[in-house]
């Protein structure tokens, strides 16, 4: 006599396709996933309650450590917000830099992300490719700001330094040789039929909940709208530029993975049209060297990091630490839809749409 | 010599003039027709609405945040579809009412920002807002883990981040950076 029952299992915290330390425990029925249960928290540092000890400025480092992925974008959000609560005007050659970092850091993320999600799924060869090319990236942020991933590059009012002589050379050389290479990622992966059976069609997700859910970024366009806060709340001179805002049709991991792939190029195309129309001038705002906004400022702050809505708000109590600060991590909201994407698949389907979401798990806990 | 004999009057206390001093620029009101609708609609569930840097904060009663957060959601000239977080602050200093929720809202179709306000204490639940915004669930549950606020309605208000052990909010005020002595089991 054989007797079915459902069985609950653990996956993680350890677990090399968790990308960190995530525990989601899985009830099955036979293979088949009946629920999943996310269990965050292993990575909290409390940066709410160490920012709100110490002074505006010296929060700026704890930032890098949220997505240490994506570090520049966490830096931006956050210094962001502090120009928006003091009211400061960022210098528009500071401006048109920051638009290069942050869509260098969109490149170099994807790129990240495309390797582990390979590599998940079981395509070893893209993850040596992805992270030939992501070494690039690193070795221009090296050469910009001195660190490879927490870079703490921005300063409130602007930026620390100018561009390197021959950095934005560099730069270009990279840009020149990245079509191609996203050509090669594309021949492994985008018409290869294993790939395709393990994205298509898993994990589809339509706008409606998707956005109840409070997804973001690639992982929200999947579902076929063009939200991007760049172009529908745009920050620094993203309104300036003429880029494409890639949207998927069906809602699954394959959507979302061209739209990843669309997204470098249209980051290319950015960083090439900002290079082109560089503004002279200074590069730091005039501010105050105590930073203490009136009691009852507040502000909210939005950019778009890699990954999806990376927020800061940030309260005031006229002293010259913030009074609160909230992280608004995308990773923490799009690790949310998870159970509703992964229901009624199959066990290694979650693999698959972990690295689809693309979280990293110190973003989660922050 | 009358004018010996009459003391002279005191000068004006020091910090009187400080407070006539000319309101900030960054909280200068802007248009918002959300707003506008929103105190049209519920203007009796409205408590106080003050700007910063161009985002409307709006107080709301604590017994109509359901009705207020549904019609903004539904209502065409507002939309908020996009509940883009929701985090709670502990203020001692308002005895009364110390806990505070803050609900970030953004419109996509509208592209519209909305900070709504409710307050309460350690003891009275907070209505919740999940049924509205799905994505209200795990930032309430954090809002709970870190600061204590309760809230009524939620299907699993857990703790998130922190271990399930652990004792006390440490987002509150009075709640040292270092943590206390005993406030969760350490695992060896």
């Amino acid at each position: 006599m054989y007797q079915t029952s459902e069985l609950e299992i653990n996956m993680g915290p350890q677990h090399p396709a968790t990308h960190g330390v995530l525990r989601l425990v899985l009830k099955l029925d036979g293979e088949t996933i009946v629920e999943v249960r996310p269990v965050i928290g292993y990575l909290h540092r409390g940066v709410e309650k160490l920012s709100e000890n110490r002074g505006y400025r010296s929060v700026t480092p704890l930032t890098d450590r949220l997505d240490y992925c994506a570090a520049f974008a966490e830096n931006h959000s956050y210094v962001g917000a502090v120009e928006k609560l003091i009211g400061v005007e960022v210098p528009p050659r500071a401006r048109t830099m920051r638009v290069v970092l942050a869509e260098l850091q969109r490149i170099t993320s994807h790129l990240i992300w495309l390797a582990t999600h390979g590599l998940d799924i079981g395509a070893m060869t893209i993850f040596l490719y992805a992270f030939r090319e992501r070494e690039k990236c690193l070795d221009l942020f090296e050469g910009y700001c001195g660190a490879r991933l927490t870079y703490n590059a921005l300063r409130i009012g602007g930026l620390a330094q100018e561009f390197p002589d021959g950095w934005a050379v560099e730069l270009k050389r990279f840009l020149a040789e990245l079509p191609t290479r996203i050509e090669q990622y594309e021949t492994l992966l985008t018409g290869n039929r294993i790939w395709r059976q393990r994205t298509e069609g898993v994990g589809v997700i339509d706008a409606q909940t998707a956005l109840g859910l409070g997804l973001t970024g690639p992982t929200l366009r999947g579902s076929g709208v063009d939200y991007d806060v760049r172009k529908y709340a745009p920050y620094e001179n993203y309104g300036e530029f003429d880029f494409d805002i890639p949207i998927g049709s069906k809602g699954d991991t394959y959507d979302r993975y061209l739209i990843r792939m669309e997204e470098m190029r249209q980051s290319r195309r950015i960083i090439l049209q900002a290079l082109e129309r560089m503004p002279d001038g200074p590069i730091l705002a005039k501010v105050a060297g105590r930073i203490r906004p009136p009691s009852g400022a507040e502000a909210y702050f939005m950019t778009e990091s890699p990954r999806g809505e990376m927020s800061v708000y940030l309260v005031s109590d006229g002293s010259d630490k913030p009074y609160r600060v909230r992280f608004r991590s995308p990773c923490f909201n799009n690790l949310q839809g998870l159970p509703a994407l992964s229901k009624g698949h199959m066990v290694a389907d979650v693999v698959a749409l972990i690295g689809s979401i693309d979280i990293v798990l110190g973003c989660v806990d922050r | 010599m009358s004018d010996q004999e009459q003391p002279k009057p005191p000068p004006p206390p020091a910090p009187a003039p400080a407070r006539e001093k000319a309101p900030d620029p960054l909280a200068a009101e802007v248009p918002s027709p959300a707003l506008d609708r929103l105190r049209a609609v519920h203007g009796g569930a409205v408590r106080e609405v003050r700007f910063w840097a161009g985002m409307p904060l709006v107080e709301v009663g604590r017994d109509q945040l359901q009705a207020v957060m549904t019609f903004l959601r539904d209502d065409p000239s507002c939309r908020f579809d996009h509940l883009s977080t929701c985090f709670a602050t502990d203020v001692p200093e308002r005895a009364a009412e110390p806990l505070e929720m803050t609900y970030c809202l953004f419109s996509w179709p509208t592209r519209q920002l909305l900070a709504i306000k409710v307050r309460t204490t350690a003891e009275l639940p907070i209505p919740t807002v999940s049924g509205v915004w799905p994505s209200a669930d795990w930032n309430e549950r954090e809002a709970w883990d870190l600061v204590g606020i309760r809230f009524e309605g939620h299907p699993n208000l857990t703790r998130i981040l922190l271990p399930d052990d652990w004792q006390g909010h440490p987002l509150r005020r009075d709640y040292p950076l270092e943590g206390r002595p005993g406030d969760h089991k350490v695992y060896r």
